[in-house]
């Protein structure tokens, strides 16, 4: 007897990464795994979760707030329960779980998960900083320790679950997309993390003569430092020089990228197999 | 086949009817229990006109309402005071509960209704029955 593919009706290509719920709602509901009652129901349940969510904001000590507040403390609900929903492989599984469990489980499941995330991002946090890459670059320290700290210290998992609050100027090489709240941060310093470890490899000199190669004024230059450094290693392992020196046979390297058999080879590298 | 895209939206713009509480007028009317002892009583058609002007003032100051309303409580703190009489009674409560949202906002939602409401009555009684129009200064809270 074979195995049959599980036949999946959402396309999970099409959820969107920082508005999950509202998507797979959507989705769900045009692929008829969810009702219009079901929506209301949820709907519903979601107004219940603000209207206490907001007592506990207000220390119970206001009947009112106003409307753009009321929209964040709903914002930060619905990404709560996102985290949730991203839990299960399948989304259809996701829906499912929608249409059975009580929505506040699914917030408190969710907040829990957050919780979570936030202490062992800020160990990751902890573990960056204290072997951070020694470098000019004004940005990669106030990014990376400065800025990144500030977000601990705003960030409410209770009731702005889906702010980021600071702006996370140093470009990673792979750039965080479709991601909000903690679930950005921790991409980001999983990045970071690796980044920095490579560039540990390497002394802080001969990335800095590096850099200055590129433009004597990296240090005030919002640019990725791996990048360049990854390039330059590649370069001095494909011509037989020291990877640590990061001084690559340039003529020797544009010879090497002239053979007809390099490119070929560097094409079968690059296209899919 | 085309499908039609239902909103599924859950923003407050649509939600928001759902969400804005209207205070009931028997609520409003049950404090005539308590302010006959100083001659002021609501009736029926006051109370609607009342928990309109609070939607209204809902929807002008950008609020929404989760607990029901202030109404009340204005009535209950301010029944006593020596320039409310059944001649001003309707329209200073008017008064007070616009002054009361636009209140809330000017102070950041810092203080709490209770305090407000005690605050705005203080106020009211030391102008002699002029509600405090201007800004709030540092409250106790």
């Amino acid at each position: 007897m074979t195995e049959l593919d599980r036949i999946h009706i959402i396309n999970k290509a099409a959820l969107s990464g920082t508005n999950y719920f509202t998507s797979l709602l959507t989705q769900g509901w045009q692929c008829a795994l969810l009702s219009d009652r079901d929506v209301e129901h949820i709907q519903s349940e979601s107004l219940m979760l603000l209207t206490k969510q907001t007592e506990k904001w207000s220390y119970e000590r206001s009947s009112s707030i106003r409307v753009e507040k009321a929209q964040e403390l709903l914002a930060s609900i619905l990404y709560t329960v996102s985290i949730t929903l991203k839990t299960y492989s399948y989304p259809e599984d996701a829906v499912d779980a929608l249409k059975q469990e009580p929505l506040e489980q699914l917030f408190h499941a969710g907040l829990k998960r957050i919780r979570r995330k936030v202490l062992t991002t800020q160990l990751i946090h902890r573990q960056i900083t204290k072997g951070l890459f020694h470098t000019k670059n004004v940005f990669y320290h106030s990014t990376v320790v400065d800025g990144i700290g500030g977000f601990f210290k705003l960030y409410s998992s209770e009731f702005s679950a889906h702010e980021i609050h600071i702006t996370a100027d140093y470009p990673t090489f792979l750039g965080v997309t479709d991601l909000a709240g903690i679930e950005f941060i921790e991409q980001y310093l999983r990045n970071i993390a690796c980044e920095n470890q490579f560039l540990l490899c390497f002394s802080a000199n001969k990335v800095h003569h590096l850099l200055c190669g590129i433009d004597e004024n990296y240090q005030q230059i919002l640019m990725n430092l791996y990048e360049p450094v990854l390039a330059a290693a590649l370069g001095c392992a494909l011509t037989n020089h020291s990877v640590r020196g990061l001084t690559c046979d340039l003529n020797a390297l544009k010879v090497l990228f002239h053979e007809k058999k390099t490119r070929r080879r560097l094409k079968h590298c690059c296209l899919p197999h | 086949m085309i499908v039609e895209s239902k909103p599924c939206d859950f923003s407050l713009t649509l939600m928001g009817g759902a969400l804005i509480q209207r205070e009931p007028v028997d609520t409003l009317l049950a404090c005539n229990e308590k302010t006959a002892t100083y001659g002021l009583a609501l009736t029926a058609q006051q109370a609607i006109a009342l928990s309109n002007t609070q939607e209204d003032t809902l929807k002008k100051t950008g609020r929404i309402e989760f607990g029901g309303g202030v109404t009340h409580k204005l009535i209950l703190a301010f029944c006593d005071s020596p320039y409310i009489s059944q001649i001003n009674y309707e329209d200073t409560l008017h008064e007070l509960i616009d002054l009361f949202y636009s209140f809330k906002n000017e102070t950041s939602d810092r203080v709490s209704d209770d305090a407000l409401v005690a605050y705005m009555k203080k106020a009211f009684n030391e102008r002699r029955g002029v509600a405090p129009v201007e800004k709030l200064e540092a409250t106790d809270d």
